[in-house]
Order: C-alpha cells, then structure tokens, then sequence
C-alpha cells in the first residue's frame, strides 16, 4: 500500500465517521434547523433551498450503516419440513425466527452520469445471530440445551443510484438498485460446540461457505435540505457531500446454486447514508 | 628455636582454651528460599502458592506426629515440609529446634515456655552438626499446633483438624528455626513466605440446572456480601442418582430419587457402620441427613466439604472468580443425576457442596440434526464450498478472475 493510498483510507474513515455524525445529529434539529436565518436561499423564490452544484465538493464514495430482520430462508431447501423455525422460531407467533442484523456498505462512485446518477461499485457487509434450545427428542419440555446459527452475508454489487430529482428538481428522493453477487459463511454451534454428525463418510460439521446472487432497491430521503447550513459546513470541513436515511427492500439467494444450504433472505433495511 | 616452640605452645594452649567459644561466637543458620519446599503428590504451580498450607495439603499429611528421627523415605506419599537450612559453627551437643507462630516472637524464650497458641515447637533434632541438615515437619502438625485442635483421631463426633478450620481465616505464618546450646539460642533464622490457609471459599447459591445431551448446564450466583476474595474457580459434581458411598458411617439419605423435577427429601436416618472388609471405618454411623433433595445417593452432602470419594464424580470445571456459568459433558444420557457445585480458592481449598438437584439429560434434536434430518444439502466445513457441488468454489474463482483482469486492463490503459 503507498502513501498515497494509506492517506486516502485515512481521508476516507475520517470522513465516513464525520459524515455519520452529522447525519445522525441533523436527524435532531430539523424543523428548527431548517428556518435559521444564514441558510441559503433561493433568490428567485425566496424559499430556502440547497443548492447541489454551489456546494459541492468532489464526490467519490457512499457508506451506509444498515440494519436489517434478517430471516435467513434456510426452510425453503425443503417441501414442509422447517427445521429453521422449528430450531429458532417461537411457536407463540407462528415460528419464523428473524434476528436484528447490522451491517455496511461501502460504494466506489466510478461513474457520474449526467441528469441521472452515479454507477459504480460496492462492497457490503452483515452479521446475522440466532439462538434456540434444542428440545429433547422425546417431546418433553425443560430442555437447556442451546444452539445457534450465526451468517456472515457478504456481496459486491453494482450501485445505481438516480439523485437527479434531488439535484436538478429539489425532491428529497434517491431512488437506486444494486445487483449482484453474494456469499455467506454459517456456522451452526451446538451447546457452544460446533454442531457436529457423524456419518458412514466422516464427521459432517455444521458450518459452510455458500454463493448465490442479491438483488436490492430502495429509496433514500435527502437530509441537507434539512440542514443546509450543517450540510455546507460538513461538506466544508470533512468533504460530506449528502447525508440520507434510506429505506430499502433486500432479496438474496445464496445456496450456492441449489448445492448448499439457503441463507439468503428476503427483507427490508434501514439505515442512514453519506455521500463523500 | 625455644622462642618458636614456646610461641606453638602458646598458640596450641589458646586453641584448646578458646575453641569453644569461638565456635560459639561464629554460629550460624541460614535458609535461602529453595531451602524451603512443601513437597506433595501433585505439585502446585506458582500461580498455586505453592508455599502456602492449604485444607488439602492438611488431609494429605500423615497421620502420625513427624519425629527427630523422621526421615523422606518414612513418611511416603504423605504431603510433608522440607526445610533446608546451611548451619555452620556448631558443636557437639548443640541441636535445631523449628518453633512457628502467627506473629508472636518465638525467639523470646517467655513465649516459648508455654507452647501455647503463640509459639508452638513443630520440630526438634538430635544434632545440629550437619552442615545442610533436612528438617522434616508435618504440615497437620502446624495446623494443629496452631488452632491448639485436637489431633486426629479425636473423640467420637470431634472435627478433623484439617476440617475443623475451614472457616478460619488465612493466617501468615512464621517458621523460627533455632541452632540451641542448651536452652540457648546460639543462632536463628525465620522463614515468614508460608501462609495458612484453610477457608473455605462459600458455596454458591441460586443453583439454576438445566439438562441437555448428554450434558447439564450450570448457572449459579454468589451474594457478593460473602463472596471470597481468593476464589479462583468452580467445580461442578455430577453423581448417579443412588450411588452410595463405599466409605462407610453414611450420612442418612434424604428423599427419593426422582426423574426429571426436584425431590425435596425429608431427613434421613442415621447411617449405619461401614463394612470393614470393604474398607471402610466401621465407627460410628453417620447423624441424620439434613431435610434436602439427595436424589438417593450420599455422596455429595449439601453444606459439607466434597470427600475424597466425591472428587471421582467432578464432572467440569469453571475458571475465574466471576464465572457463573458451567457445563458438565459426556454424561450418560436417562440417568439421573444428583449434581451440585463448590467453589475453589487460589491453594485449591474446595468450599461446601451448594444445594443438591435431581437432573437428566437426555437426547435431543439440535438445528443442524433437523437439518440434515430434512435432507439439507449444506454443511461439512467452510472449505466444502457449497455443501458436495463446489459450484461455489467455481463463483468465486471466476469472480477473482474478472477482478484480475479489470485490474490489469487498467493498469495498461
């Protein structure tokens, strides 16, 4: 790595953290913010605007932080059987068995296309934990036997994001997609010991490395117009260009092609996104 | 020539005179710190204090007193005291005595008189005219002499020494080991790096169990009020429901073994006599068990220190003061067990047996049981890539290889 690039990882975690704060801090003041006397101004109407052009620094990067249900789809392998849900779900709302699921993406904004978008692509990350008792087999209760599944969904994809509502025509929209490859490790662990069964061939151990593809699409809300003074100060100092809440739906197939186990999902995200 | 014999006669005549006191004045005694070694049959690390007297080194002392004439090969397994000491200056007749106490000056012969609690003699020798003598003294001796107990066996009903102090304190000890003349002290040297420690470390309360395959999950707490500063770790016991002990004079059992929940037991009856023939002391039987689950088996008694017998049924560990959870494995599946735990302190001192239950684990059905029950392809490792296909294998090659050449297009643009 040269200099060249450990100074740019180092504008770049400088930024994201920056980038993030303001984002979550915007979140607050918004009504307030939104009516301070040194915002810009849109001459011609007299409303209060921002204005993407005038302050714009360079912009190469997005980074979300995500948060998901993540409800791996492993019982559709199967025609009834739900081992899944029998493992994790809870009987008392119809099984099922999500789990909260943090997670980050990182974009390289390669392409800007004029009165459209940016094009480029990203690298995205989850982390994915869920914990049962495994009931006796002979069907009586009082069992505290625990055992889990953890996933570490990983994919890179291509990120289309269209910000042309928001930059020519003042609409607080960013509608993108992103498509492309996913893989997962899952490791399942059995009293604290990764699950184990032994065959004729061998021991069969409970954890995998499983491919697959993942489609994504969403919509992000603008913040700046909330904040304009914030954002130009923030693009100002630390190269922030936009920061954005963004909603968005995740299906992901990942069973490596129908030869492994399926720990793709199929949910939806929240989560807050910078521009820089 | 006279002038020269009559000054070696002088000189000779001066020698013979002054010899003794000369010795005298020049004797001496001192002990480095590998002259000083408790010698068991599993030694302690450093981390273990290996110095210190602890419970069970008590237990592991011989049951006889040591005597001047004790030697290492007389007192066999037994853990005992090795005292080294370099001597130098000492006469005929002259002899070591090895006074100790908690504090008081043993080298002041007032706190010597007595043999009190103050300052007790655990060892004396017949000699002090070795250079390096070994000196052997009975750790239970130290305890005994300590506490003024009475020495095992005592009467019927009468503590052991050893057991008797598990509720006291930890008590720094020091050795004073005396080169006497007579009643004299011609040299001395302490020895003050040995503590006695016999304190129990409480038991936990708050026992929550919890049965699995083939395992039982301990969770517990401890009032922090009297929690011990020393413990270091937890042991876990697990004894099959009616085990009995073979050890004789049993304490009575409590109540019936049950499958699955609690019993609450009422107390037993006196227990009977062992059978001598199969070793065991065919004293006194045992008091009536207290009210409390035993799930048959009176191995484990709650509110007692584990026996020797229970060490056989420890069935996991926990590491760490703080640790409040355990696991016992490889336990056989629709027994029942009678299962409790103890603490254990930085010397190895195991506190009493926690309140006892009654558990069995048995087989169940894990997640990835279900799984490959249900015909799941997926599993047998992260380099199996995709269950049996190695589909994703291939992916990922060829994902790596439009990375690579994407790189190099670049490169050469």
């Amino acid at each position: 790595m040269n200099a060249a690039m450990l100074g740019m990882s180092s504008s770049l975690k400088k930024r994201t953290i920056a980038g993030l704060a303001w984002g979550a801090t915007v979140l607050s003041p918004l009504v307030g913010e939104a009516h301070q006397s040194d915002a810009p101004h849109d001459h011609t109407s007299g409303e209060i605007t921002y204005d993407f052009e005038r302050h714009a620094s360079p912009q190469r990067w997005a980074f979300e932080l995500r948060f998901a249900p993540y409800l791996p789809r492993v019982d559709d392998e199967f025609d009834g059987a739900t081992p899944y849900q029998d493992a994790f779900g809870d009987a008392d709302e119809g099984k099922k068995g999500s789990a909260f699921s943090p997670g980050a993406q990182l974009d390289y904004q390669v392409l800007r296309i004029p009165y459209f978008g940016t094009l480029g692509p990203g690298l995205g990350i989850h982390w994915f934990r869920k914990g049962g008792i495994a009931e006796f087999e002979d069907g009586t209760s009082g069992s505290a036997h625990t055992n889990s599944l953890w996933i570490l969904p990983m994919y890179g994809v291509a990120v289309l994001r269209v910000d042309v509502l928001a930059r020519q025509f003042h609409v607080p929209l960013v509608p993108y997609a992103k498509a492309g490859f996913a893989w997962a490790l899952w490791e399942s662990l059995d009293a604290g010991k990764v699950s184990r069964i032994e065959t004729a061939e061998g021991t069969d151990k409970a954890r995998g490395l499983e491919t697959g593809y993942q489609l994504q699409a969403g919509v992000m809300f603008h913040l700046n117009p909330l904040a304009p003074q914030a954002a130009v100060n923030m693009d100002a100092s630390a190269g922030v260009n936009n920061a954005y809440l963004f909603g968005e739906l995740w299906y992901s197939d990942i069973n490596s092609f129908g030869s492994g186990m399926q720990v793709g999902t199929r949910t939806w995200v929240a989560g807050l996104a910078i521009e820089f | 020539m006279k002038k020269l014999l009559r000054l070696l006669l002088t000189g000779a005549v001066l020698w013979i005179v002054g010899a003794p006191n000369i010795a005298s004045a020049q004797a001496t005694i001192t002990l480095v710190n590998t002259g000083f070694e408790i010698t068991r049959e599993d030694e302690r690390s450093s981390n273990e204090f290996p110095l210190y007297i602890s419970r069970q080194d008590c237990f592991d002392a011989s049951p006889n007193r040591f005597t001047k004439e004790s030697k290492k090969e007389d007192v066999g397994d037994y853990t005992w005291i090795e005292m080294v000491p370099t001597v130098s200056g000492t006469q005929n007749g002259d002899y070591i005595q090895v006074w100790v106490s908690g504090g008081t000056d043993c080298s002041d012969a007032e706190n010597r008189a007595t043999n009190s609690q103050d300052c007790s003699l655990v060892y004396r020798s017949d000699q002090a005219t070795t250079r390096n003598p070994t000196l052997l003294i009975n750790p239970r001796d130290v305890v005994e002499r300590a506490h003024l107990l009475v020495y095992e066996p005592g009467p019927a009903g009468q503590p052991d020494t050893c057991e008797a102090d598990r509720n006291q304190q930890q008590i720094p000890l020091t050795f004073f080991i005396f080169v006497m003349r007579g009643t004299t002290i011609i040299a001395q040297v302490t020895w003050t790096q040995t503590t006695m420690d016999l304190l129990a470390p409480p038991a936990p309360d708050e026992l929550d169990i919890g049965a699995g395959d083939e395992s039982i999950f301990f969770e517990w707490e401890i009032d922090s009020a009297n929690e011990s500063s020393d413990t270091t770790g937890f042991t876990l016991y697990c004894v099959p429901a009616g085990t009995t002990s073979s050890m004789g004079g049993a304490t009575g059992t409590g109540g019936d073994v049950s499958t699955g929940g609690d019993t609450t037991g009422v107390g037993g009856t006196t227990g009977s006599g062992g059978d001598a023939s199969t070793g065991g002391d065919a004293a006194a039987g045992g008091e009536g068990g207290a009210a409390g689950v035993t799930c048959g088996q009176d191995i484990l008694i709650e509110g007692e220190i584990p026996s020797e017998e229970a060490e056989q049924y420890d069935c996991g560990t926990a590491t760490g003061r703080g640790t409040r959870k355990g696991t016992a494995t490889d336990l056989t599946n629709y027994t029942v067990y009678a299962v409790a735990i103890a603490s254990s302190d930085s010397v190895g001192n195991s506190g009493v047996v926690s309140e006892i239950v009654c558990v069995e684990p048995k087989e169940v059905t894990t997640f990835y049981e279900g799984y490959k029950g249900a015909g799941g392809k997926g599993g047998g490792g992260f380099c199996s890539m995709g269950g049996r296909g190695g589909s994703s294998l291939l992916w990922l090659g060829l994902g790596a290889l439009v990375a690579y050449t994407v790189r190099r297009r670049r490169t050469f643009a």
